[in-house]
C-alpha cells in the first residue's frame, strides 16, 4: 500500500525559523530587520502579497515530492477557497486539501465551487472536513448550531453535496438543507468528487465519517494512544459498512544529527516568554484533543527535556507556535524511523510540515522521505 | 471622472464555452481527455483567463464576473484571476443564500489583500430552489440588507454583534486581516428594484433590464438624477464592426437583441459618449467569441471613446 505525504501551507503567515514565535514571514509584522513583508518595498506597496509566497511554498512541496498541502482555515487565516483558486494556476501537481467547515457554505455551492476548481486545478481537490470545535470561535463564524447538531448537518451538506453533484436533478428536504431538482451543469458534473480528510473523535463524528470519509485525519498524539484510537476508528466505521485510512498531521524538526535538532528545540523554549506559557493555560478548548494534549503540562514546564514525551517526540511545540503540541524531533534517520513505525500502527497517510515552510519542504522531501520504508514512499510518478 | 469600461466574463456564452475543454477525439483542435497526463493539460481557464488578461491589455478597467448557472463558479473565477491580472477590478457575483455572511466576508477578505483591493460585489439577491435556496420572495431584500450591513460590520476590530433573521454573529471583526483593506464596492441590481436601505450600503446600481439602447439614454439619466450618490453602470452587449457593410453582415448572422449596441466603430463610440453625457459612469460590454471581441471593444472603441476625450 502507498501512503501519501502532504506538506502544509501556513495560512497565517510563516517564520523564518522555528525558534522565533513571530511570523516575520507575510505581512502580519510590520517591515523590520529579519521580516519579509512583502508587498512593501521602500515602504510602500509593490503589486506582490503573502498569496505569492504561499505560491512558493506550494512549488517547493510540488518539487520536493509531495502529493500536496493542507491549507488550514482560522479566523485569522486567509482562506483557502480563494488561495487555492490562484494557486492552481501557479503549481502543476500539487493537490489542495481546503479546510472547511460544512455550515459556512450551501452543499449546493460548495458542489459548485470544488467541481469548477476542479475543473481549475485539473482535479487536484482534496477536502479537510471539520465539524467545528464549538464554543465562542463557532459563533465568531455566525454558526449558532451545537456539537451534535453540527454533526447531524455534516452528514447531511455531504449526502447534498454529493447528491447534486452526481445524482442530479437531485431533491431533498431535511432537517438543515432543502433542494428542488439541484443539478450541476454537465461540465462541471463530469468531475471526480475529491477526497474526503474527516476530524472527530465522538460517537456523531465516526457515523458521519463512515458514510462519508475516506481519511480519519488526528494530530500526532502519544503513539500507543494513537494506535488505539486508529484501530477505534477503523474497527467502528466497519461495523458501519466502511473501510476508513487514517492520517496524521504532524510538525517535524529534521537536522543531519539529533544534537542539531533539539538545539533548534532548547533555543526555541528559550525564546518563549512566560506570558504565553499562561496564554497556552487558558486555550483550552472544549475538543477531546485539545483536553487530552493539555494534560501535558505544558505551561508548567521550565526546561525543555521536561517536554519529551517519548524517543523523538517533543510536546511543547504548541509554545513555539499556535497548533498541536506534538512534533517530532530528530536526525533525518530517526524522523523517517518515527513515521515509519506509526506507518506500522495503521498510518496511511501524513500532513507534515517544518518551519521555515518553504526551505525545509526541501529538507524533508530530500533528506527523511527517501529513508522511509521504500514501499512506503508514493512518488509522484508513480502516482501518475 | 470619465467613463469606465468593464468586460462581463461568461462562461456560458456557446462560441466559448468548449474552449479549451477537453474533448473525447471528436475535435482535432482540443487536447482528448487523457487520464494519465491531465495534471499538464490545459483547461477551460486558460481560456477564461486569456480573455481577462486581454481585457486589460486593452484598456478595460474591470471584469465582471457573472454567476451563470450552467457556468462556471464566481469565487473560483475570482481566484483564478488574483495572480493572472494586475489592475483590473474584479466585480464578483455573491449571492447572499449560498454561503454564511461571515464566509462571504472572510473569502472577501483575501481576495482584497491578494488583489490590492480590486474586488467588488455584485449581489445576485435570490437563487431559487435548485440551488438550495428556497427563501420567500418577500424575505430577499432584508436578507441581501442583513449580509451587507455584516460585511460592514466585520470589516475592521469589531466586536460586531448580529443577531438577524437570516445570519448572525457574535463578536465578530476581522482585524488585522483587514487593516487597511477596501472593504468591496457593493453593486446592486436595477432590476430587482432596491430600496433606499439597501441603496444606503451600495456603491454602483447596475442597469441590467434589458432596455433597448435607445431607451437606455433617458433611463441613465433618471437614475443619475435619482441617485447622485452612486455610480450608474450599465449592461451593454456590443456588436461593432468597421464599415456599415460589415455590421449589415454581422447583423443578419447574430440577429442581436434589442439591447445590444449595433454599429460602426465610430457609431458606438458616438453612442458611448452620450451615454456619459447623459450621466453613465460604467459600461459593462459584452459579447460572445469573447477573445475576438474584447480585442474590438478594447482597442476600437475603447480606444476612440478615449482619444476623443483627451482632443476634446
Amino acid at each position: 500500500m502507498s501512503i501519501d505525504f502532504y506538506w502544509r501551507i501556513p495560512t497565517h503567515g510563516c517564520s523564518s525559523s522555528i525558534r522565533e514565535r513571530s511570523f516575520n514571514r507575510g505581512d502580519w509584522s510590520p517591515l523590520a530587520p529579519g521580516n519579509q513583508t512583502p508587498g512593501l518595498v521602500d515602504g510602500g506597496p509593490d503589486g506582490t502579497s503573502y498569496l505569492d509566497h504561499m505560491a512558493e511554498i506550494a512549488r517547493a512541496a510540488e518539487i520536493s515530492g509531495f502529493v500536496g498541502g493542507l491549507l488550514p482555515s482560522f479566523p485569522m487565516t486567509d482562506d483557502p477557497w480563494v488561495i487555492s483558486a490562484a494557486l492552481a494556476r501557479a503549481t502543476k501537481a500539487f493537490r489542495f486539501m481546503i479546510a472547511f467547515q460544512p455550515g459556512f457554505l450551501s452543499p449546493v455551492r460548495a458542489a459548485r465551487m470544488s467541481a469548477s476548481l476542479q475543473r481549475a486545478s485539473n482535479g487536484r481537490v482534496v477536502y479537510n472536513i471539520i465539524t467545528g470545535g464549538g464554543g465562542p470561535a463557532q459563533r465568531w463564524w455566525g454558526d449558532p448550531f451545537d456539537h451534535d447538531d453540527r454533526y447531524g448537518r455534516t452528514t447531511e451538506f455531504l449526502d447534498v453535496m454529493k447528491g447534486v453533484w452526481k445524482d442530479g436533478p437531485y431533491t431533498h428536504k431535511g432537517h438543515f438543507y432543502e433542494v428542488e431538482n439541484g443539478a450541476l451543469p454537465p461540465a462541471l458534473a463530469q468531475e471526480d468528487l475529491p477526497t474526503i480528510y474527516f476530524s472527530g473523535s465522538s460517537e456523531a463524528a465516526l457515523q458521519s465519517a463512515a458514510r462519508h470519509a475516506d481519511y480519519y485525519l488526528s494530530w500526532l498524539e502519544p503513539f500507543g494512544q494513537l494506535a488505539q484510537k486508529f484501530d477505534q476508528v477503523k474497527a467502528r466505521t466497519a461495523e458501519l459498512g466502511r473501510a476508513i485510512k487514517c492520517a496524521i498531521r504532524v510538525e517535524v524538526v529534521a537536522r543531519p544529527t539529533e544534537e542539531e535538532a533539539w538545539r533548534e528545540i532548547e533555543l526555541g523554549f528559550a525564546n518563549v516568554k512566560a506570558a504565553s506559557r499562561n496564554e497556552f493555560g487558558e486555550r483550552r478548548g472544549d475538543s477531546v484533543g485539545v483536553q487530552r494534549l493539555a494534560g501535558l503540562g505544558v505551561a508548567d514546564a521550565r526546561d525543555w527535556r521536561d517536554l519529551i514525551v517519548s524517543p523523538n517526540v517533543w510536546g511543547g511545540f504548541s509554545l513555539l507556535r499556535p497548533g498541536p503540541a506534538l512534533g517530532i524531533v530528530g536526525s533525518y534517520e530517526n524522523v523517517a524511523a518515527r513515521l515509519d513505525e506509526l506507518i506500522g500502527l495503521g498510518a496511511d497517510s501524513f500532513i507534515l510540515a517544518a518551519t521555515p515552510h518553504l526551505e525545509e519542504a526541501y529538507r524533508v522531501g530530500e533528506e527523511v522521505l527517501p529513508l522511509l520504508g521504500h514501499r512506503a514512499v508514493q512518488r509522484l510518478e508513480a502516482a501518475e | 471622472m470619465a467613463l469606465r469600461f468593464y468586460w462581463h466574463l461568461s462562461s456560458t456564452a456557446a462560441a466559448d464555452r468548449r474552449r479549451a475543454e477537453w474533448g473525447d477525439g471528436d475535435r482535432p483542435w482540443v487536447p482528448a481527455r487523457d487520464a494519465g497526463s491531465r495534471r499538464l493539460q490545459i483547461n477551460h481557464y486558460d481560456y477564461l483567463t486569456q480573455v481577462a488578461r486581454a481585457a486589460e491589455l486593452t484598456g478595460f478597467d474591470g471584469i465582471v464576473i457573472p454567476d451563470e448557472p450552467e457556468g462556471e463558479e464566481p469565487w473560483i473565477v475570482t481566484g483564478t484571476l488574483l495572480r493572472e491580472t494586475r489592475r483590473v477590478q474584479l466585480v464578483t457575483a455573491v449571492a447572499p443564500g449560498s454561503a454564511s455572511g461571515v464566509y462571504h466576508a472572510k473569502m472577501a477578505a483575501s481576495v482584497q489583500r491578494f488583489s490590492g483591493d480590486r474586488q467588488g460585489w455584485l449581489i445576485d439577491p435570490r437563487q431559487g430552489p435548485e440551488a438550495g435556496d428556497a427563501i420567500d420572495e418577500a424575505e430577499v431584500p432584508a436578507r441581501t440588507g442583513e449580509l451587507l450591513t455584516l460585511l460592514d460590520g466585520v470589516w475592521g476590530d469589531g466586536p460586531f454583534d448580529q443577531e438577524g433573521r437570516h445570519f448572525v454573529v457574535e463578536k465578530g471583526g476581522f482585524g488585522d486581516l483587514v487593516r487597511g483593506r477596501r472593504r468591496p464596492p457593493v453593486w446592486l441590481r436595477a432590476s430587482q428594484a432596491p430600496d433606499a436601505d439597501l441603496l444606503a450600503h451600495a456603491e454602483v446600481l447596475l442597469l441590467d433590464t434589458g432596455l433597448s439602447i435607445e431607451a437606455l439614454g433617458d433611463f441613465v439619466s433618471g437614475a443619475r438624477d435619482a441617485y447622485p450618490d452612486l455610480r450608474i453602470a450599465a449592461r451593454i452587449p456590443l456588436l461593432a464592426r468597421a464599415e456599415a457593410a460589415d455590421v449589415a453582415v454581422e447583423r443578419g448572422r447574430t440577429a442581436p437583441s434589442a439591447d445590444t449596441l449595433v454599429g460602426t466603430y465610430d457609431d458606438v463610440a458616438a453612442t458611448l459618449a452620450d451615454l456619459e453625457r447623459a450621466g453613465l459612469d460604467i459600461a459593462v460590454l459584452s459579447a460572445t467569441n469573447q477573445i475576438h471581441e474584447v480585442h474590438v471593444a478594447g482597442e476600437q472603441v475603447i480606444g476612440r471613446v478615449r482619444a476623443a476625450a483627451i482632443a476634446a
